[in-house]
């Protein structure tokens, strides 16, 4: 496992063998042009090892989302490559990198972001259904049972509690068993406990179901969950803390700044 | 509080701009009717023929109606000839000088004017060349016609030829396109003339420095029985056309401006409840933060009131140009002349400014209230997903229309004729707004059906769409309503005449049992051609049509019921109507129709007036002579040859011209025909020549088809904001879905189906809502319940609402699928 600021040169990760889930090379990122132009991410390069729990930290717009958002597809960079897997996704056409974002990526927003017009089932089905795949059904037991709202499939979304319907998106990003779940504030709008139950699935999604979890966070409590928390200020990559816990982790953001 | 609404109309452009877009629409159609119906009024046909004229003076040219827009009299009411000596007799007048009117045609079918050589001095007119008629057979022509003096020139009279020396050539002064005059000798113009001892016109020639206006009031004073004009109003008695045209726009732009009032009120009110429940989010967020309901009220009726008066006012100024788009249109049509002014002043635009603002702040209080009102953690909540259930209020409310609707549809089979169509008529409208209440309803039903279709298709798009229609079927009767209106609307204003139409035509075709029907290129058949026919070898009868117009009231005149209205009158010779027509008579006799003061009468109209054979019926016929006669048979027939028929001579002194329309012969020879033909006239059959009254009806039909097009037009275009606006409002569950890994082409897809879904229930239930009151109109006018469905307008408006319903949802989903993934993250 590998992390570098710019400045170092890469060497290590690209040797061990199995490509790592998530390898973002000198990735940069600007918005706008000429004088109003914003630069979110200034070459940031960084490999995420498969079945890892990943939290990624800043201050507020130090890149974290940016860098997020061009991982997981949802954006493409403006220089620098980014690969998930062995698949190299900056450069797919928009067709192709629909389909792969699909198949092969699991979101987890702030905002839950079922749709209140489907049942959680179809909720958590709906990426297999939009890409035509036969529903496991011992899979989607599994996953539904593992995050806990096995008996709450056939409600509707909002006759669920915050932190149910969270744990259904979890269950959603898990369906496709995608290279890599992405999760963006996860717990910025649930309670404590519930935030507390949410953080325990994605580390049991990354332990015990072989699955990469990237997290973009502010909240320390819920970066101490991660394997590793990676940090960024001001578009650039600001440090790292393998095994962390909340102490270092605010100590380290303190440093920051924030 | 202005701060904030301002902040908020920034904030929500979209929205806003939705808002704006049907506020708009709605002033430029008020502003449109406003000048109309202020045109009725002040507007007018320019004077041309009697611009030389200080005043004329005429008859009165309708029939007042009581709290109603009088009655326009068909024919042109005449003067006595002693009325000439009275008017000249008022100080003041220096010359009064009688004018008739003689419709006469040249040999190349050019339509000639004919009058008196001493109306020449109302006319701004010189005589280039020549001199004026003295003799019976010389004639003055106008310019346009290309003779020269000396000239020799046939007119025809009612399809009788005559041959005239031109004696002089007039220049017409300043009129631009007034038809062909020619001016005849006293003794020629009285021949032709059929009112012997009456005048159409007397123009007023004034003493040096007396004031037209007061002149005017002198002669209204001291004549009685005489209207008289001054200044533009000349031009509404020079011609008939003129006469008629502003009733004819008050009527029409009046019962225009009702059906699109309410429809422009119901868009704009409609619209902005749409604005204000997409924003419920933002409101439950302000109460939260501690507005009262008051406040928030406040805020949300500012907004609407600065939007919508911006909105109105730029909105006002298009409208002017459509009022004298409409007006053209209906020039075309015929119901206007085409050199008909418009009044245009502010009036109109202030009136739909105030109108539109109106409405919209009304619709903004009352849809203020439910956001307002409710605690603000539920506003928060609610704002998720839509309420489920209607409120039995409204559920009861629509359920009653409905039923009132079909109720009053079914009319026609306790009542007969037409008094009972008001009834299914307005059934339409109710049935409507029935529907629009219990429209999430009406989806939900429909749904039973059509999401199994939609889950069949086993693809995300399918599902989706039918996970969307069930959970938001108010978002759905929000859209098919307003389509659903305009099918409906289209269907009743379009087919209802065409059932009545194509009831009249068999009628028509079935009751005319002459072998020959007869009419002149010249457009009239004078009595003594109808002669010549009858000598022909081989004709058994003849009988000359004349059709004209008698008005009829019916009801008690002080009651709410009474009607006035114009009827469809024919005069036939009695003798030979039993071998040239079948009235498909029912009681009495045509025969009697020879004894004097009696007439026949339609079934309906009988059922009307509640008349039976032997009552006594009265009248007005087409020049505003009153008629009281002795009903001596009721026939059948009454769609397809008119709701009274009488004897010919009795009616010919009561028409303008004193011409037959056609002659109805009937013979057994070869050589009839041939005879016939020899005498300038020609055969034609009774599909050619239509049902009585069919001209007047195509033209009605074709004023009500353009007034329908605005009326559609406008719903087209605040359907088509409506759905982009709701569609719009979707950016986020698309950017979602797209997140998921939806392609933009299965977004696109389940939109695609939805607007489907929308638009074909659209089209079924805009179709199902028209069925009570089309079959209950149909069965009025023919019993039998089988309304008439053209089918290629019908297909031309189903398709049209398909394709405007799938394209305003489609289209915006595709723009709203161009936004970048992550800035709607």
């Amino acid at each position: 496992m590998t992390l570098q600021t710019p400045s170092i040169s890469p060497t290590i990760g690209s040797a061990t063998p199995p490509p790592p889930a998530v390898h973002l090379e000198n990735v940069v990122k600007t918005y706008g042009s000429g004088t109003a132009s914003v630069t979110a991410l200034a070459g940031v390069s960084l490999q995420i090892p498969t079945a890892s729990f990943t939290a990624i930290m800043g201050p507020s717009g130090s890149g974290k989302s940016t860098l997020m958002h061009l991982a997981a597809g949802l954006d493409v960079p403006t220089s620098g490559s980014v690969a998930l897997g062995s698949i190299r996704i900056s450069g797919l056409p928009e067709r192709q990198l629909t389909r792969f974002r699909r198949d092969h990526i699991g979101f987890v927003f702030q905002s839950y972001n079922l749709l209140p017009q489907l049942s959680i089932a179809q909720n958590i089905t709906l990426p297999l259904l939009l890409g035509q795949h036969p529903v496991n059904s011992a899979w989607f037991d599994h996953v539904v049972q593992s995050v806990g709202i096995a008996d709450l499939v056939e409600r509707r979304p909002q006759q669920l509690s915050g932190g149910q319907q969270q744990r259904a998106a979890i269950a959603r990003a898990l369906v496709t068993r995608p290279a890599a779940v992405f999760a963006d504030e996860p717990t910025g709008a649930l309670d404590s406990r519930s935030a507390r139950q949410v953080l325990g699935q994605l580390r049991h999604a990354a332990t015990d179901l072989q699955q990469t979890v990237v997290m973009v966070t502010h909240d320390p409590v819920a970066a101490s969950y991660a394997d590793r928390v990676v940090f960024l200020s001001d578009g650039q990559l600001a440090g790292h803390i393998d095994d962390p816990d909340i102490a270092r982790i605010t100590a380290h953001m303190a440093q920051l700044g924030e | 509080m202005w701060t904030l609404a301002r902040a908020s109309i920034a904030h929500h452009r979209r929205s806003f701009a939705g808002v704006i877009v049907a506020v708009l629409l709605a002033s430029a159609l008020s502003t449109a009717l406003g000048v109309l119906v202020e045109s009725g009024l002040r507007g007018g046909v320019p004077v041309e023929r009697l611009a030389g004229a200080d005043v004329v003076v005429g008859a009165p040219q309708s029939k007042p109606v009581p709290e109603d827009v009088p009655v326009p009299f068909s024919e042109r009411a005449l003067l006595d000839d002693d009325t000439v000596d009275a008017v000249a007799a008022v100080p003041g007048v220096n010359r009064a000088i009688a004018d008739v009117e003689v419709p006469l045609t040249a040999g190349d079918g050019i339509k000639i004017s004919a009058h008196p050589w001493a109306a020449a001095a109302l006319t701004p007119s010189a005589l280039t060349a020549g001199e004026s008629p003295a003799a019976a057979d010389q004639v003055v022509v106008d310019s346009s016609l290309g003779a020269e003096p000396g000239d020799r020139i046939e007119l025809a009279h009612g399809g009788v030829p005559a041959t005239y020396t031109v004696s002089g050539i007039v220049d017409l002064i300043g009129s631009a396109d007034a038809a062909s005059l020619a001016y005849l000798s006293p003794q020629a113009i009285g021949a032709l003339w059929p009112h012997a001892g009456s005048v159409a016109l007397i123009g007023v020639i004034a003493d040096e420095g007396t004031d037209a206006a007061a002149l005017s009031a002198a002669i209204a004073d001291r004549v009685p029985g005489v209207v008289t004009y001054v200044g533009a109003a000349r031009g509404d008695v020079e011609s008939l056309a003129g006469v008629n045209a502003r009733t004819n726009l008050i009527a029409l732009s009046g019962s225009l401006a009702g059906v699109a009032l309410i429809i422009a009120m119901f868009v704009v009110a409609s619209t902005l409840s749409l604005s204000i429940a997409q924003r419920r989010r933002d409101f439950a967020l302000l109460r939260a933060v501690g507005t009262s309901p008051r406040q928030l009220r406040g805020i949300i009726v500012r907004e609407t009131a600065l939007v919508s008066t911006i909105a109105a006012v730029i909105g006002a100024l298009p409208g002017y140009a459509l009022a004298q788009l409409l007006a053209d249109q209906f020039a075309v049509g015929g119901v206007i002349p085409a050199d008909f002014a418009l009044a245009f002043s502010p009036l109109a635009g202030i009136a739909a400014v105030a109108l539109t603002v109106g409405t919209a702040a009304l619709a903004a209080i009352v849809s203020a209230r439910g956001p307002s009102k409710a605690p603000p953690i539920e506003a928060l909540v609610q704002s998720r997903i839509e309420t489920p259930q209607l409120n039995r209020g409204r559920v009861i409310t629509g359920l009653s229309l409905i039923i009132t609707g079909v109720v009053a549809s079914l009319l026609p089979l306790v009542i007969r004729g037409e008094a009972a169509l008001a009834g299914p008529a307005s059934a339409a409208l109710l049935i409507t707004v029935g529907a629009a209440l219990i429209g999430p309803r009406i989806v939900e039903w429909s749904l039973t059906f059509a999401g199994p279709v939609l889950r069949r298709l086993r693809v995300a798009p399918g599902v989706l769409a039918d996970a969307n229609a069930r959970s938001f079927t108010r978002r759905l009767s929000t859209a098919i309503i307003p389509l659903a209106l305009g099918i409906t609307l289209a269907i009743v204003q379009l087919f209802v005449p065409a059932t009545v139409s194509a009831e009249a035509a068999t009628q028509h075709a079935e009751g005319t049992t002459a072998d020959y029907i007869v009419t002149s290129p010249a457009g009239g058949i004078a009595p003594e051609l109808g002669t010549q026919v009858a000598a022909i070898d081989g004709v058994d009868a003849v009988t000359p049509v004349i059709r004209s117009n008698v008005i009829v009231a019916t009801g008690d005149p002080d009651s709410e019921f009474s009607m006035v209205q114009p009827k469809p009158i024919q005069g036939i010779d009695p003798a030979a109507s039993g071998k040239t027509l079948d009235l498909a008579v029912t009681d009495g006799s045509l025969a009697k129709l020879a004894d004097p003061d009696t007439v026949a009468l339609g079934s309906n109209q009988a059922f009307e007036l509640g008349a039976h054979v032997g009552d006594s019926v009265d009248l007005t016929l087409g020049d505003g002579t009153p008629l009281t006669a002795r009903v001596v048979a009721i026939y059948d027939r009454g769609l397809g040859f008119g709701a009274v028929t009488i004897d010919a001579d009795a009616l010919r002194p009561h028409t303008t011209t004193g011409l037959a329309d056609h002659l109805l012969v009937s013979g057994t020879g070869d050589a009839v025909a041939g005879e016939i033909t020899a005498l300038g006239l020609s055969l034609t059959d009774a599909s050619d020549l239509g049902a009585a009254g069919a001209g007047d009806a195509a033209q009605q039909s074709w004023a009500s088809v353009i007034a329908l097009l605005v009326i559609l037009g406008f719903i087209a275009l605040a359907v088509v904001n409506t759905l982009v606006m709701a569609t719009t409002e979707r950016r986020d569950e698309f950017a979602l879905l797209r997140r998921l890994g939806a392609t933009p082409g299965q977004v696109t897809v389940m939109t695609f189906l939805e607007s489907g879904l929308i638009s074909v229930l659209a089209v079924v239930l805009g179709t199902v809502i028209t069925l009570p009151p089309l079959i209950g109109i149909a069965f009025g006018l023919t019993g039998q319940p089988i309304p008439v469905f053209p089918p290629i307008v019908y297909g031309m408006l189903a398709g049209s609402t398909l394709l405007l319903g799938i394209l305003s949802i489609v289209l915006p989903t595709r723009s709203a699928l161009r936004a970048p993934l992550v800035s709607a993250v």
